[in-house]
């Protein structure tokens, strides 16, 4: 079940039940039992494969598979990527308005500007609006979602791929911009 | 360099309103001053050797000279203060007492062995409103005090003396003062005059030893006396005093209580006189020993603010209203600075690392010092500095009222003054100009030429001070 | 617009105008004078002088008087009154001193160095009050804008209401106006009187104001009147260049003190040392010394010795204040006009110089330096001789007494009448001047002198309460008449006039005295003559002879009074008619008449000098 905080955004996820690949063929309902994925294996036996079977897939969706979810990692780190420099860029452009203004002190400016840029990219790599139904499938995949990056760990990931780079970035960032 | 030598409460006064011309550049450096006074310890003289305790190593007094002022004659020195002790002891020739007993009274002289007021005046106790006594004692010590004042007076391109015609030191000094120094300095030495005849009042009380008419006659007889001697002496002089239906500015003002510095437009007027009688004293005119006397505008309450003064390079506007415009504008400025002194300390405003920011780091450098806390060094320089603006315009504030300057200025002093005006400054402003200041760094603040070495940081913030007001007038 | 001066109520047009003058309004009230206001130890005179200056120069005016309401004020114009005429009648008497001798010690330093032009100062003592240690007390000094001041320390003593009382009932008040009127002239003379010009000085408004314009010149200041001081006085100069300052002495009322002093000059003058020169009798006795040098100088010369500390040293320069220093002043060491020699010192002698030599020449010089002149000629002096000292003034300017005729040298006939205490003579008619039908000279100076003294012959001389007869006119006359009658011849060598009828007696004639010949001197045996009433009846018996005798002599004496001969008959003329006087005038006199057979030509002539010949007229009903 997704946690209530994401129920309000899914109201914006317009790529809700659309294939995560959509070039691939849907496969055959009947294909599901032909498709009998191999035994699990440990992810450490699997290393090297590029598809697992979901056996617990929801309906629909049980088209997983490990290249999938790698894939959709990747992606999501892109995103990730791009939510923490879009957060910075607005947490320097704060800083740079605020040092023109002389708001605050200049530990004041780093705050505002660092924390600002810190929380947004944090909510929205936590968050991930743009994610992918694929890596939403593979986190929730008991199979797959070791393929995700913190997969299971939503505040982490949102911590180490929103937060963290946000904050370097944007005190980074404002820290040059301020040499000028 | 001219010499400015101010004799008595009233050159204390004229030499306060040039130091504070100075300070707003209203009257150009370099200049000068020998102050001269029996009383050194008055609050007068306190406000003058301190500039209003604005001086302080981190801001120096604007008029070079002015932090001492110099008894007209040793005093503390003397064995006898008795007046006529100076003069006569106990082996001093029957010629020598009936010479002293024929020019002076019983009252100034007094009598052998006299006790009371048969001792005759006591100048340890003061003058007395006695011109004639002050005039010969110090003549009979010229040779001790005043060395100093006539070798400054044969360094100096042209010699300005100003005081009073009233009280007993300087009306008893001053014309004897001039008759020397011109001996000292030969002929073709300019030398110019401004004095206050008349310019305050004494609270009506009975039983001192002067009053009004005390004054008043001391101020005819020295006048008598300026024209059939002194005036000779000076090429050229300016008089100046309360005239007889005055109007509310131009008033007699009270004396101050405690001999405390006495606000009138007079003493400003006085020191206008640097600027006036040099341009008026051509070649020619020097022969003629010429006396000026001023005319007050009374359908402009705001003449002596639109009279042109120096011109400071850069500005299209000489007047002493845009001096007095530049120091708001300059006092806001610090202000601003002091509000945001981390920012100004860490140069965390635009532009600030890439110039003062730099500047000031390499100072820092070369001192040994971290760029921070010089930055932080010069910001109390700067805060001296504005406190000298502050006593400026406080007294231009008092003397004037509040007076709406809008008018006065060079463009951008005219239009930072109207966001002063409007309450609407903010510290941004501040920096802006600074740093649009930075572009006059090097040029700015060359001309001053001083005798000391000031401190890095000193030198810094008179850098900067200069370059704002070449931001200001450019 | 508003000028911001005191005492104006002007609108200005410009933001600044011109205070080239003084405001009257910035002068204080009277009630509000106070000395001690004026920035200078010389207050006292500046008070002087403010009071002065504000005297009305308007014929009539009432003049203020801020001493009634001001009752600490010194400085008044009635005690400037009071100390001027009281120094010119003698009752204050003038003590100029130099503020730099070591006895003025500082405070006079101290003045001196305020005031150069002040460092002479002149000091007024009362001549019969003593003050300090047994010194005339001082009661002023003088000032060159003031002219005199008072000192402040009298008013308790009530010396100024003594002095009043003294001048005021001095019999010789109007005389003293009238000296002061002659000193105001010489300043109109030489256009240095503007009491009425702007920046006129106070002494001048002073002294119009004291004098007005009714007291008329005594014209005594030439004859009685000794000069003291000298003052600088501060003048409205002529010109631009001009000095704006004069040195000028005051006059001190001394009758006869031209006469007396003339006759100085028969002492011999001799520089007892750099300083001085003294004037000595016959017996080596110092009469008179006159100073050449300023005394401080002189003594700091002479006493030369380390310590001397009285011996006042000054090494400040003197050149162009020798007159102001004392040069030219001289002191009278014993009684002048009693028991001089009886050769005239003006000139050099054979072995000694004379007075012009020793004292003349150098106090002229002197005195041109402290006149700021190069040279300074006799006309400089006479043109304005209140600037000069006595010693040059009575000799080079004349006194009125002599307005016409040169110095003259007596006879020693003369100078032993001396003694009768009237003072003798020093100047002659000149007979350039003197022509016929004119009053008849009691003195003239015989024309023919090659120097600048001429030899007098004196009829009488002093004022008409103690005239003194000498007759030597009258008796050159009585010689002539014996010539004319025959009884008497000139000696062969034509030096002398021998009374041939009376065991040749001589008359008159060239005499020598001290080494110098005198062209013309009556003889004793002449003065006998005519002192004699014997001879006096007898010469007015021989009516005819005195009528002829009168006729040939008036005759003689017109023409060009610029020749020799002329000049010399006019002296005969005047010889002659002085004789009939003398005659005709006798108890039961009678006039003779308008007729009678004149002398057709001089028998010979006596010569006086270089084309001056006395002619000798002889009767022609003479005997042989």
């Amino acid at each position: 079940m997704r946690p209530p905080m994401f129920t309000q955004i899914a109201l914006y996820q317009p790529r809700n039940g659309t294939p995560s690949w959509p070039g691939d063929p849907p496969p055959a309902a009947d294909d599901a039992g032909a498709a009998a994925a191999p035994p699990p294996v440990e992810p450490a036996q699997n290393a090297g494969n590029t598809t697992v079977v979901v056996n617990n897939a929801p309906a629909g969706n049980g088209f997983l598979s490990q290249e999938a979810c790698q894939e959709a990692n990747t992606n999501a780190f892109i995103s990730a990527g791009g939510y923490a420099f879009g957060a910075s860029f607005v947490g320097i452009v704060i800083f740079l308005v605020m040092r023109k203004k002389l708001w605050l002190s200049s530990f004041g400016r780093y705050l505002t500007a660092v924390l600002t840029a810190s929380l947004v990219a944090g909510v929205l790599a936590g968050w991930d609006p743009v994610r992918a139904d694929l890596l939403q499938q593979c986190i929730q995949s008991s199979d797959f979602h070791q393929y995700v990056f913190l997969g299971g760990q939503l505040f982490a990931r949102a911590l180490v791929l929103g937060l963290i780079p946000a904050f370097v970035v944007t005190f980074l960032g404002c820290f040059v911009a301020n040499r000028t | 360099m001219d010499l400015v030598i101010a004799v008595g409460g009233g050159g204390q006064h004229i030499a306060l309103s040039i130091a504070r011309l100075l300070r707003i550049g209203a009257l150009a450096d370099p200049i000068e001053a020998f102050v001269i006074d029996a009383d050194s310890d008055s609050r007068l003289a306190g406000k003058l050797k301190l500039f209003g305790n604005t001086v302080s190593r981190e801001c120096p007094h604007p008029l070079d000279g002015a932090q001492t002022v110099v008894p007209p004659f040793a005093r503390d020195t003397m064995k006898e203060t008795a007046f006529r002790k100076i003069f006569l002891d106990d082996r001093a020739d029957p010629l020598e007492r009936e010479l002293f007993e024929l020019f002076y009274d019983e009252e100034s002289g007094g009598v052998e062995n006299g006790s009371g007021p048969m001792a005759g005046v006591d100048i340890g106790k003061g003058m007395f409103a006695n011109p004639s006594v002050g005039s010969a004692v110090f003549a009979s010590s010229k040779g001790g005090a005043m060395e100093p004042l006539f070798g400054k007076a044969r360094t100096a391109a042209r010699i300005f003396v100003v005081g009073s015609f009233l009280g007993g030191t300087g009306a008893g000094i001053m014309h004897q003062l001039i008759k020397l120094v011109r001996e000292a300095v030969g002929p073709a030495k300019p030398m110019y005059g401004a004095f206050l005849l008349r310019w305050f009042d004494l609270p009506p009380t009975t039983g001192q030893t002067v009053d009004v008419a005390t004054l008043l006659a001391s101020m005819g007889h020295g006048l008598e006396y300026f024209y059939r001697y002194t005036k000779a002496l000076l090429d050229a002089s300016m008089l100046l005093g309360v005239p007889d239906n005055p109007t509310q500015q131009i008033k007699a003002v009270p004396a101050a209580a405690e001999n405390d510095e006495t606000l009138s437009i007079y003493p400003l007027l006085a020191a206008s006189a640097l600027l006036m009688l040099p341009d008026k004293t051509d070649t020619q005119a020097r022969a003629m020993h010429r006396t000026y006397g001023l005319s007050h505008d009374e359908h402009d309450p705001l003449w002596v603010l639109r009279r042109k003064w120096n011109t400071p390079r850069g500005s299209k506007d000489p007047s002493l209203g845009a001096r007095l415009v530049e120091a708001v504008v300059l006092q806001e400025i610090y202000r601003s600075f002091r509000e945001k002194d981390s920012d100004f300390a860490d140069f965390d405003y635009e532009k600030g690392r890439a110039t003062w920011g730099s500047l000031i780091e390499n100072v820092a450098r070369r001192n040994n010092e971290k760029p921070a806390a010089f930055a932080r060094r010069v910001l109390g320089c700067l805060e001296a500095r504005s406190a000298q603006l502050r006593f400026v315009t406080w007294w231009f504030n008092t003397v004037f009222g509040n007076v709406d300057l809008s008018l006065f200025g060079d463009p951008r002093a005219r239009q930072l003054y109207a966001v002063h005006r409007d309450r609407g400054w903010k510290a941004p402003v501040a920096f802006k100009i600074l740093v649009d200041a930075f572009q006059y760094e090097t040029s700015a603040g060359a001309a001053r030429e001083k005798n000391r070495t000031p401190d890095p940081d000193v030198e810094l913030a008179e850098k900067i001070e200069a370059a704002l007001l070449a931001a200001l007038r450019n | 617009m508003i000028q911001l001066i005191p005492g104006s109520n002007d609108a200005s047009p410009t933001d600044s105008f011109a205070l080239d003058q003084k405001k009257g309004a910035w002068t204080p009230a009277a009630s509000h004078l106070r000395t001690k206001s004026f920035p200078t130890p010389f207050a006292q005179a500046e008070m002087m002088t403010h009071v002065l200056t504000q005297l009305s120069l308007d014929p009539g005016a009432a003049q203020s008087a801020p001493e009634t309401v001001n009752d600490k004020l010194q400085q008044t114009f009635e005690r400037w009154r009071l100390l001027l005429l009281g120094l010119v009648l003698g009752e204050v008497v003038l003590d100029p001193v130099d503020l730099r001798r070591n006895e003025a010690d500082n405070f006079g330093g101290m003045l001196s160095d305020l005031r150069p032009e002040c460092r002479f100062l002149g000091l007024l003592r009362d001549a019969r009050h003593q003050g300090m240690e047994g010194r005339k007390l001082m009661v002023g000094a003088a000032d060159p804008h003031c002219l005199l001041w008072c000192a402040p320390r009298l008013a308790r003593l009530n010396y100024w209401s003594d002095l009043k009382t003294r001048i005021d009932s001095n019999p010789y008040r109007q005389e003293a106006y009238g000296l002061l009127a002659d000193w105001r002239t010489h300043f109109e003379r030489a256009s240095l009187w503007n009491p009425s010009h702007e920046r006129a000085p106070a002494w001048q408004k002073g002294l119009h104001t004291l004098l007005g314009e009714n007291t008329r010149p005594a014209n005594a200041l030439a004859d009685h009147a000794r000069m003291v001081g000298p003052l600088r006085l501060n003048v409205v100069p002529r010109a631009g260049g001009d000095a704006e300052d004069v040195i000028a002495y005051l006059p001190v009322r001394e009758p006869q003190w031209a006469a007396r002093f003339a006759e100085l000059l028969f002492f011999q003058p001799v520089r007892r040392d750099a300083g001085s020169v003294e004037l000595v009798d016959p017996n080596g006795r110092s009469v008179v010394s006159i100073r050449m040098a300023p005394r401080t100088l002189a003594q700091g010369a002479h006493q030369a010795a380390p310590g001397a500390a009285s011996a006042a040293v000054d090494a400040a320069p003197i050149a162009g204040f020798e007159l102001l220093a004392g040069v030219g002043r001289f002191e009278a060491l014993a009684n002048v006009g009693r028991g001089h020699g009886q050769a005239h010192w003006l000139e050099d002698h054979a072995n000694a110089q004379g007075y012009r030599a020793l004292v003349l020449n150098p106090l002229m010089a002197a005195a041109a330096r402290s006149h700021r002149r190069a040279t300074l000629s006799d006309e400089d002096v006479t043109g304005f001789p209140i600037g000069y000292p006595d010693t040059i003034r009575l000799v080079v300017a004349p006194s009125s007494g002599a307005a016409d005729g040169p110095r003259i040298m007596l006879s020693r006939e003369v100078t032993n009448r001396a003694a009768t205490g009237t003072p003798l003579p020093a100047y002659g008619t000149a007979l350039t001047h003197w022509k016929p039908g004119d009053a008849l000279p009691a003195i003239v100076a015989v024309p023919g002198a090659t120097g600048n003294l001429a030899v007098g012959l004196v009829e009488a001389f002093g004022p008409a309460e103690r005239r003194v007869d000498v007759g030597e006119l009258r008796a050159l006359g009585f010689a002539l008449f014996l010539y004319f009658m025959g009884e008497a011849e000139l000696r062969s060598d034509g030096a002398r006039i021998l009374w041939t009828h009376d065991d040749g007696k001589e008359l008159c004639g060239r005499v020598v005295f001290n080494q110098t010949e005198r062209a013309l001197e009556v003889l004793r045996d002449g003065l006998n003559a005519v002192m004699s009433e014997t001879e006096r009846a007898r010469c007015r018996d021989r009516l005819a002879t005195l009528q002829r005798f009168a006729a040939t002599w008036r005759s003689v004496g017109e023409g060009d009074a610029e020749r020799p001969e002329v000049q010399a008959a006019r002296l005969g003329r005047v010889a002659v008619e002085h004789f009939l006087h003398w005659v005709l005038g006798a108890p039961g006199g009678f006039v003779i008449g308008q007729f009678g057979l004149k002398a057709a030509a001089p028998a010979e002539h006596y010569v006086l000098g270089l084309n001056a010949r006395l002619p000798l007229y002889l009767d022609v009903f003479a005997r042989d």
